[in-house]
This record gives structure tokens, sequence and C-alpha cells, in this order.
């Protein structure tokens, strides 16, 4: 554990936060820590530009996803949230970096810490808060809860470890076969990146050189395992073998953007899939049971917090380099703040679905099914088909 | 991964009351559903239309930290309740505070340590800012959760407004309440309505498909829950028609069965020619409660010790001898119980521990040794009681003793001379057939002796090379709620010397 926070600390002493060269009144140039790099011969530049405005809404995404995971954090607290809920704070530059290289139509699959992500993605905080509280203005309506959200081109949070890497490779098998241009970005832990399914999925998309991107997000922990007890080798994105792969700083949102948009030219090109691994951090636990600090010291966790904060580290970037001002991101926070403290307010006032939901959404476009609830007897003819019939039903459509 | 919450657990008749609430909660959607359709769903529907409305204006709602942006003269505030930090913490009891009034805080930082039922946790500040009051002191035991555990302000400057500052109650019932009370500055006027909190639509009634006359083909075609179900309640399936594939019967369909007592008269039996069902006496059913109740709660633990009777032999002998000449009185033979009875009521006085009560919250030592005897009548076993046996001689015990099971086993004894021993001795050595047993302690005592049978043994002798002694082996069942295994096994090393070398009796 002491090990990765000394790993962290090395990054930030040998000044990734490097210096910035003025180019134009609105676009800065930053050097970012250069990639790892297994079978390339080449790797993303080291060299990124940034305008004021993906500044301003690289720092927004991120804040709304660190207040909305708070928010989400202190729901459970209050018992508002049951079941499963896990936080993504402390990873935001992993998901925002990537979504600002996608382009329209490229997919998103990863595994149940996807709040964050089902954001960026296209639903609203009160979507996703509301889906986590289990009422009807949530995401899937409160059928599915922390895991299983959606959006358009985001296949969702899966349930179960590692499962989704298959399912991504299917999603790019999907993409080849329509000749699109686009990837899927298929993510998992580095819990996940020992599940046999990664390496069958693996082997099929390499032999059919589907454009999957297989990034590895390592936080460092597999539930309340460091990477090195649980990994034999923990060079994450070397492990494809035979699939190239390259290591990013999952800290730094631009190098994540940059080697984001170098990986998507990759398979682009037509030369298959890749593998990413992000070097970041989870500050809090695994999952709500876990406090987080049982195999790693609250010192460990608030040295990350001081010296690699993905969020502060770009904040000072912007500031020193004059592409905003102090200001101007405070009132960012503050607008923030009221867009989740206005989605909370629906999240805990809003109702919930009629109980015969849970009979719809079973078959797509079939008549309605005699489906069989918990026994047998139970067995009834599907009231609604659809959850847009319920809500029609109830005035919500 | 996930379970399903359906509350539709409906098994027919068996289960009437689930059933209406089915139907009736039928009625009450589709009248909702109509009334939304007419337009008038704010007025008649508590169900349906107020979520539709309520919802671009979530009128009132609640949320743990409320940001108050004017409540009276204090500053904007976050007011933080006490979390749950494991998913069945009610009560929480604040073990320490790692930050002062008055201090920063930062996103991630110890805000105070928290005991909840299962461990100490860290709660993490859940704002930044400063805090500025503490509301839960230190040390503060089993508080509920949703109680205000501490403000925090976005201004060092704000700190000073929050010195004085007393709950107001706002949030002092469960998780839910806190904003409940608080201004709501935005409120419209329109909504003053209750707040619905979490709606539930009702489900409609279960559409059933019509049941089918079960195939007579000698075979009764049921589900295994309702075979199980008909054979708990003594029902005829044969003539039930199932509503299941095939004509199944289900256990839904159990409500027409007859009852097997109309056709078969096995089940009505009270008692036949292979048994007779006795009533309970309240003697017995005193002993069943009382037994059961302290072999269940009392933490027993079991003693065992073998005793030389030899030298008690020899002395008893004599005894007797001088009994038999008269020279003291009435007295009958005096017997091997009676030496223990003395033995233990001695043993007690130097080891008082084995003589006292448990009272639940505090243990009562009794200055006297009132024995009781378990004796076995025809109704039952019951404990007359010889009192101060410690102070009184073995020949006095002996008649005691007599006299006593004399009238138990007539059932002539007042409740003052059975109930209220100290300690209880049980003996089935008479038996012959028992070598030793562990007896259940009669509660609030914290010590039965049980006695078992003498028998002869060799032993190693160095004279003779062997030799024949008698010994017998007793087992004191101990509650460690007051008497410790130490303490115990000192009992019996009094006991056990002062029946091995009955003469230190008179010391």
């Amino acid at each position: 554990m002491s090990l990765f926070a000394r790993q962290l600390q090395s990054l930030t002493a040998s000044g990734i936060r490097t210096q910035q060269v003025r180019l134009a009144s609105t676009e800065v140039s930053f050097h970012t820590k250069p990639c790892k790099l297994h079978k390339l011969d080449n790797g993303p530049n080291t060299s990124v530009t940034l305008n004021r405005e993906d500044a301003l809404k690289y720092y927004r995404d991120m804040q709304v996803i660190r207040r909305m995971e708070s928010a989400a954090g202190n729901l459970y607290k209050e018992k508002k949230i049951r079941g499963f809920c896990h936080l993504y704070s402390g990873q935001e530059a992993c998901a925002v970096g990537m979504k600002a290289a996608m382009t329209e139509g490229d997919a998103v699959i990863t595994a149940y810490r996807c709040h964050g992500w089902t954001w960026l993605l296209g639903a609203t905080v009160t979507e996703v808060l509301a889906e986590l509280t289990g009422r009807v203005a949530g995401n899937v309506h409160g059928k599915g809860g922390s895991m299983h959200m959606y959006t358009k081109n985001f296949y969702g949070g899966n349930g179960i470890v590692g499962a989704q890497q298959p399912l991504g490779a299917g999603v790019a098998l999907a993409m080849k076969y329509r000749e699109q241009k686009n990837v899927c970005v298929t993510l998992y832990g580095d819990g996940a990146a020992n599940q046999g399914q990664l390496f069958e999925a693996t082997n099929m998309a390499k032999l059919w050189d589907l454009p999957v991107l297989f990034v590895c997000e390592n936080n460092g922990f597999g539930m309340g395992t460091t990477a090195e007890r649980s990994s034999a080798s923990t060079e994450y994105y070397t492990r494809g073998d035979y699939v190239p792969g390259i290591w990013v700083d999952g800290m730094d949102i631009l190098a994540v953007r940059e080697a984001t948009k170098w990986a998507k030219e990759y398979c682009d090109s037509g030369k298959g899939p890749l593998m990413m691994e992000m070097a970041t951090y989870r500050y809090h636990g695994h999952s709500m049971s876990d406090p987080g600090t049982s195999y790693r010291t609250r010192e460990e966790i608030q040295e990350v917090r001081k010296t690699r904060d993905p969020i502060t580290g770009f904040k000072d970037r912007i500031i020193t380099s004059s592409l905003a001002t102090e200001e101007e991101l405070k009132a960012i926070d503050k607008e923030v703040r009221k867009e989740v403290d206005e989605a909370l307010k629906i999240a805990t006032s809003d109702g919930v679905l009629p109980p015969e939901a849970l009979y719809a959404d079973i078959y797509h476009n079939t008549p309605a099914q005699e489906i069989r609830g918990a026994t047998i007897d139970e067995t009834i003819v599907q009231p609604f088909k659809t959850s847009a019939d319920v809500l029609k039903s109830i005035g919500r459509a | 991964m996930s379970k399903f919450p359906v509350p539709l657990r409906t098994i027919g008749g068996l289960r009437p009351s689930t059933t209406a609430a089915i139907s009736a909660a039928n009625i009450g959607f589709t009248q909702s559903s109509r009334a939304l359709s007419t337009g008038a769903a704010a007025k008649s529907s508590g169900l349906v239309g107020q979520v539709a409305r309520q919802y671009p204006n979530a009128a009132a709602f609640s949320i743990k930290q409320v940001r108050l942006y004017s409540s009276g003269n204090l500053p904007k505030h976050n007011r933080v309740a006490l979390p749950a930090l494991s998913p069945t913490m009610e009560l929480g009891t604040v073990v320490s505070w790692q930050k002062k009034e008055g201090d920063q805080l930062s996103e991630g930082d110890l805000l105070c340590e928290i005991e909840t039922d299962k461990a100490t946790m860290g709660f993490e500040t859940p704002e930044e800012g400063y805090l500025a009051k503490i509301l839960i002191q230190e040390g503060s035991k089993d508080v509920p959760i949703g109680k205000l555990l501490c403000i925090i302000v976005d201004n060092e400057a704000d700190v000073a407004a929050f010195k004085d500052f007393k709950d107001d109650g706002a949030s002092s019932g469960g998780s839910a309440p806190a904003a409940e009370k608080a201004p709501e500055p935005a409120k419209p006027a329109a909504s003053s309505q209750p707040s619905p909190p979490a709606q539930m639509y009702q489900a409609p009634s279960v559409p059933k498909s019509a049941p089918i006359p079960h195939s007579s083909s000698g075979r009764v075609s049921a589900s295994p829950f309702a075979k199980k179900l008909a054979a708990e309640n003594g029902l005829d399936l044969s003539g039930v028609s199932g509503s299941g594939p095939g004509g199944r019967i289900l256990a839904s369909d159990l409500s027409q069965a007859p009852a097997k007592g109309a056709t078969s008269t096995t089940t009505q039996a009270v008692s036949g020619q292979d048994y007779t069902d006795i009533p309970l006496s309240n003697m017995r059913k005193t002993i069943a409660k009382r037994l059961t109740e302290s072999k269940s709660t009392i933490p027993h633990y079991y003693l065992t010790s073998e005793i030389q009777l030899d030298t008690l032999l020899q002395v008893r002998e004599k005894l007797n001898g001088l009994l038999a000449k008269g020279t003291s009185g009435q007295a009958t033979k005096i017997s091997i119980n009676d030496f223990i009875i003395k033995a233990s009521a001695l043993a007690c006085q130097r080891v008082p521990e084995a003589n006292s009560y448990w009272m639940d919250s505090f243990i009562r030592e009794n200055h006297h040794v009132d024995v009781s005897v378990a004796v076995s009548t025809p109704a039952g076993l019951i404990t007359p009681i010889i009192f101060n046996a410690h102070a009184k001689g073995l020949a006095t015990i002996a008649s005691e003793i007599v006299e006593l099971a004399q009238r138990a086993r007539e059932g002539k004894l007042q409740p003052h001379e059975f109930q209220g021993g100290t300690f209880t001795v049980s003996n089935l050595g008479m038996f012959g057939s028992v070598s030793d047993f562990t007896a259940i302690i009669n509660p609030p005592q914290s010590c039965i002796l049980a006695i078992g049978g003498a028998s002869d043994k060799l032993v190693p002798d160095e004279a003779e090379g062997y030799k024949k002694i008698k010994t017998m082996k007793v087992t004191l069942s101990c509650d460690h709620r007051t008497v410790d295994g130490a303490v115990g096994a000192v009992w019996l090393r009094h006991f056990k010397e002062f029946l091995e070398k009955p003469h230190t009796m008179l010391l």
C-alpha cells in the first residue's frame, strides 16, 4: 500500500505538472507524463494543448462527479440508498478524460462503479441520484439501482465482476460488422483484470481485430486487496500479451484524453484492440460496507488527496496558466453544488414504481406474456409490457 | 444480484389479509387512473397525481445535510446528522472527536469516530468548511441515527455565530425530519398539502387462470408445498380441483379442501389404545418452566470429584451405634446423605460465592446456609429445606430430613418449607444404578450438588500392594455468573476434605 502511495508521490515529484507554454490567449500547451508502452514503437504525444472552453468543461464535469458521489455517500449513510453503492471519487480524470476523446457513436461498458460514467454519457444528476434511491425519476425508473444504469451507447454498469469484458468485445464486433469508425471502451478494475473472461475476450478481439479498448482502471485495490497481493504481474497494460498496451497517468485528465485520442486512432486504423492501464486512486472504500481504512492508512489517502487529486491538480494548472481565474472556478463549484442539491430534492421526494412494473421490460416487441412471479402460483399476464407503459399509466410518460 | 421486493405472496385463501389488501389496492389504482384521465387528479387521487405534479416543485424534501440559506439570524450552514455507518446501525456512540470547533475541514478529513452496532468507524467530513458547533459530545452513548451531530459552515468568520447554538429539535426524530421544520424559502403557497414520502402504487389484482379439475388417475397431483400445508392442516386433497398446470393442486387451491376430520376420525383422537395423554399438574408445569428457564439461561458448568468414604462410614457406624443406645433422644439412624448436607453447608460457609443468588443486577451473598434437598414424590420433584444446616448437628439434620421427606410424599409441605434455599443437594446414590450425573441449578441459587452411588474400588497400597476402598462421585453444577471455575474447585476441595476427614467438620 505504502508502495503505491510512494509511486504516486514520485510521479508528482518527477514533475508531471510541468511547464506550460502559452500559445495564444485561449490555448495553452502542457506536458504530460509519458505513457509506458507495450509492443508499440511510439505512443501518445506528451505535449498537449488545452483551450479555455475545454478547461472549464472538464473542471465542471469532474466536480459534478465528485459532488454527486459525495451526495450518494451521504444518502447511503442516511439509509436512503440501500444495497449496492460503489463510489468513483478520486478516479474522475479517467472518465472525464476518456469521454473528452470519444466521438459520436463510441460506446462504453463498465462494471458497477458506474455513476460518473452514466452522467457523462447523457443521464442527468437527478436521474443518477434518483436511480440510487429507487425513484421513478431515476435513470431506469428505480428498477436498476447503483449497478444498472444505461444511456445510449452506454452499455451499463454490470454487477458481475469481469462480465462486461466479453460484452464490450461483442459491442466492438457489432461496430466492425456495421463498418462504424468507432471504438468500444471496455472498462474494468485491477481486481477484474485477473478474470479469465478478459483473456478469452482479448483472444477473440485480437483474432478478429475488433475496435475495442480494454481499459484497466487500476485504483490500487481489488476490494481490500492491493494489486501487489492479488496480481502476479501488476503491469496491467502488458497483460494482453499479443495485444499492445499503454500505461497512462490516470490522475491527469490531459494525459488520459491524449492517450485515449491516440488509442482511438490506433483502433480506427484497423489494427485491432488495445490495452490501456489508467493508474488512479479511489478515496472511498470499495463499497459502502468498506470503510476503506483497514487495508491502507488514512494518511495514505490524505496524501493522495493533497498531492495527486485529479481535480485540484487540474485546477492549479488552469489557474496558473491563466486559462481561468479562481473566482470563475468557485462560481462553477457553486453552480455544481446547486445542481446536485436540486437533484437531491427530487431523488428523496419522488415516488416509486408500482409493483407490477416488475413484470415489465422482459421481452422486446411481443404480446403480453404470462410471467411467473416469485413462485409459480404468482404467475400473471404482464399488466404492462414496458416501463414506458407503466409510466404512461401513472401519468409520468 | 438484486432481490425482487415483491410484496405479493398470495397463497389464495390461506392468507386472507393479503388477498384483501391486493383487491382493495386494485380499486384504488383504477380509480386513480380514471381520476387522472378526467383531469381531476390533484383532488381525488392520493396516489398518482401528486407525484407527477409535485416532481418539479418537490415542495418538501428531506436530506441529511440541509443547507440553510437564511435561518433567522444565523449564517448559511450545514447541519450534519449522525450517519448510519453500518447497514444495520440504529444507534451510535460518539467515541471521540478528531476535530475541534473552529477547525478547518477538508474533504476526507476524519471528523469523529463513531461506534456502530458492529465496530468503531471513522466518520469523514461530508462537507468542506469549518466545524462550527459540536452537538453530540464525545462519549454520548446510543444516540439514534439522524440526530444532529454537528454544524459545518463555509466561512471561518461564521463559526462564532454558533457558539451558543442549541438544537431546536428540528432534526431530533430519526433520519428524515431535519428539513421538515427547516424554513423553506422557496415554498410555493399552493403546495401546502403534506408531501408524500415514497408513493407506493398498489398492484392490480392478479389474474389467475380458471381452476381445472384434476385428472382421476388415482394419484393426487399437488405441489409439494400444497401437500405440506394439507398435511399440517389435516386437509383432504382428493376433493380439490387444482388450478395449476394439468390440474395440479397449488397451495392457493387449498381453501376449498375439506378437513380430513370430515371423512376420517384419526386426527380427532384424544386418547387411543396406544397412548394416554396426561394433563399437566401445576407442579409439573412449574418444574417444566423453571428447569427449562434454568438450563437455557444459566451458563452451567460442571465439576466432578471422587470422594473416599471409608472413614466416613466408620464414623457413621460408631455414631449410629451410640444413637441406637439412646444417648441422643429420639433420633433415627444417620445416613451418608446427612453427612453430605452438613459438609455442603460448611463448605458453603468457607466459599460464600457458592451460597449466593444471582439477582440479575447484583449478586446476593447469603449469610445462612439453607440446604434444599431434592426429594422425589409421586407428583414430582420437590426440594424441602434444612434451614441453617451449617449450625445443625447430624442428628438434627437426620431427623428433620426424615420428617420433611415424609410430609413431602404426602404433599403436606408448606410453601416456606420448600421455597428459598441457598444451595441444593440432589442424591441419586440410593438407586445403585447411577454412578454420577449432572443436575440443573435451581435459580436463583448458584450451585447444585449431584451425588452418585458409592462403589468399591481397588487402589495401590504401600503396605499390602493394593486395598479396597469405597468411593462416590459427586458433581457440582455451577452458575458461571456467580461462581468461577476456581471457586467451584475450592468449594469441592473443602467438601471432599469434610467427608474424607469427618472430624474436621467439628473445627
